[in-house]
């Protein structure tokens, strides 16, 4: 193990989200079981107070644990001069074998715990706890992802041998056909297709968007339109919007972009991102409850702000894609 | 960020710099800017001093590299890593001697491989400027072989990048 502060942080902050979740779950499966808002009993009010205290911590727990997303990322570039071969996050990930695990489950559970932010603030809105029994059902779901999540990241971080030769991004992430690997396989997809692809996914998920916003049609469309379009974005990064940045025809990393030198633009891009699909699979889940009667008046905007947010974000995404390609050296 | 005119500036103070350069030997005596970028790999250079290693092209362009490894990477497969360059337009190479750090003649340099010391990169080419030095080094620190410039193959180059 590596005693680096990031480290401890980062170990810190996945106990402290696996406990409160758990803490929560229980009280989660009690409400499953036993609420019932019509009758006066005691266990019934108890339930109602420690409702409001669960929702309220799992704010908080559910905020850090987005915010733990670009910590490991953080964390991982921090550490990658400790690395022989290492140059930046892709290398330290590559250390020991739970590093991409890790950061898989990592994305899975910031747009899980995004989901369930948006469908608390969605209960919050109605008097009588209109969505309770869904959001508790959606927190018993997410808990084995983050207790999962919270043994990778423990067997990554305590599994950190110093002596071993990692690979760089340069090869992780390289178009040659003697490499291997996920990384591998999207660097050598034609730069020059995936280029038309993301800005056509882009086009068709904008217009989704703004149609949605204007006319009320199409939610549904459009929230998978957003998760479709997020995975193309990701792949878009390692393709051709890591060359652009970079200016060199064969780094196709995902990660050197989060560096100091490239004015950490990697954050701001993956921060549009995410924001985006959080925001566009948030609509999906609050549409089949928008004629619940205490929410009526309300959730129709907030599924419109929510849809916004999303369009905006996808549209600040492509417009800084867009900048940095036309302002970049790079010609292919 | 991306400041073409500044990139333009530098390659030609750094070209000044070469031209105007007292004569003595060849070895330039390069500053590494901050946003220098080995072109194999990515790396910025100037992380790594003791291990740099340069390519300078006929025309005056020149690129530094975390490593000999990397640069004869370049080397083998110029057109892949620089568009439209060819491994004959190159002028010259330089590698950094281990035991001295100063930039050397890459071409009549001495390789120690098999060593037990990593760079940047991993398995390295460690370059010496005379046999005596590099002979030194391989008994200090378990190398396996001394090789020329000219022995050097791209199927030495790739059984580097293993990870043991």
């Amino acid at each position: 193990m590596i005693l680096h502060p990031t480290v401890i942080a980062n170990l810190l902050a996945s106990c402290i989200v696996s406990f409160m979740v758990l803490y929560a779950s229980y009280y989660g499966v009690q409400i499953l079981r036993h609420w019932d808002i019509r009758s006066g009993d005691e266990l019934q009010l108890i339930l109602e107070r420690k409702t409001y205290l669960i929702s309220t911590l799992l704010t908080f727990v559910f905020g850090l644990q987005l915010l733990s997303l670009f910590l490991y990322i953080f964390t991982a570039d921090v550490l990658c001069p400790l690395f022989v071969g290492a140059m930046c996050a892709a290398g330290t990930l590559n250390v020991n074998e739970f590093g991409y695990p890790t950061l898989v489950l990592k994305i899975i559970n910031f747009i899980l715990a995004g989901i369930w932010l948006v469908l608390n603030y969605a209960d919050n809105q109605g008097y009588d706890y209109p969505l309770i029994k869904i959001k508790y059902l959606l927190l018993v779901f997410i808990a084995p992802f983050i207790v999962l999540e919270t043994a990778l990241a423990s067997a990554y971080f305590l599994n950190m041998e110093a002596d071993v030769i990692t690979s760089c991004c340069g090869s992780l992430f390289s178009a040659e056909e003697t490499a291997a690997g996920l990384g591998s396989e999207i660097a050598a997809l034609p730069a020059r297709t995936m280029l038309w692809i993301f800005y056509l996914a882009m086009a068709c998920s904008l217009a989704a968007g703004i149609y949605f916003y204007l006319k009320g049609k199409g939610g549904y469309l459009y929230a998978l339109v957003s998760l479709l379009v997020f995975g193309i974005a990701l792949v878009s990064i390692v393709s051709f919007i890591s060359l652009y940045i970079y200016e060199l025809p064969t780094h196709h990393c995902p990660f050197c972009i989060i560096m100091e030198e490239y004015d950490y633009i990697g954050y701001l891009l993956y921060i549009l991102l995410f924001g985006a699909v959080v925001a566009g699979i948030g609509i999906g889940a609050l549409l089949p409850f928008r004629h619940v009667p205490s929410l009526q008046n309300v959730l129709g905007g907030f599924i419109r702000r929510l849809a916004l947010a999303s369009v905006v974000l996808y549209a600040a995404f492509t417009a800084l894609v867009t900048y940095e390609i036309i302002s970049s050296n790079l010609i292919m | 960020m991306k400041k073409y005119a500044r990139s333009m500036l530098r390659l030609v103070l750094l070209s000044l710099f070469f031209i105007m350069a007292p004569g003595h030997g060849g070895e330039p005596e390069v500053t590494i800017k901050k946003s220098d970028r080995c072109p194999v790999c990515g790396m910025f250079v100037y992380k790594y001093p003791k291990w740099v290693a340069q390519i300078v092209f006929q025309d005056g362009t020149a690129y530094f590299y975390d490593g000999a490894k990397d640069m004869f990477k370049h080397y083998f497969d110029t057109a892949k890593y620089t568009p439209g360059k060819s491994a004959q337009a190159i002028k010259d190479i330089y590698v950094t001697d281990y035991y001295e750090v100063e930039l050397i003649e890459a071409r009549s340099a001495f390789y120690v491989i098999g060593s037990d010391v990593l760079g940047p990169m991993g398995h390295e080419l460690l370059p010496f400027k005379d046999r005596e030095s590099a002979q030194e080094f391989l008994q200090d620190h378990k190398g396996r072989s001394i090789l020329r410039f000219q022995a050097v193959t791209p199927a030495l180059i790739q059984s580097l990048d293993r990870r043991s």
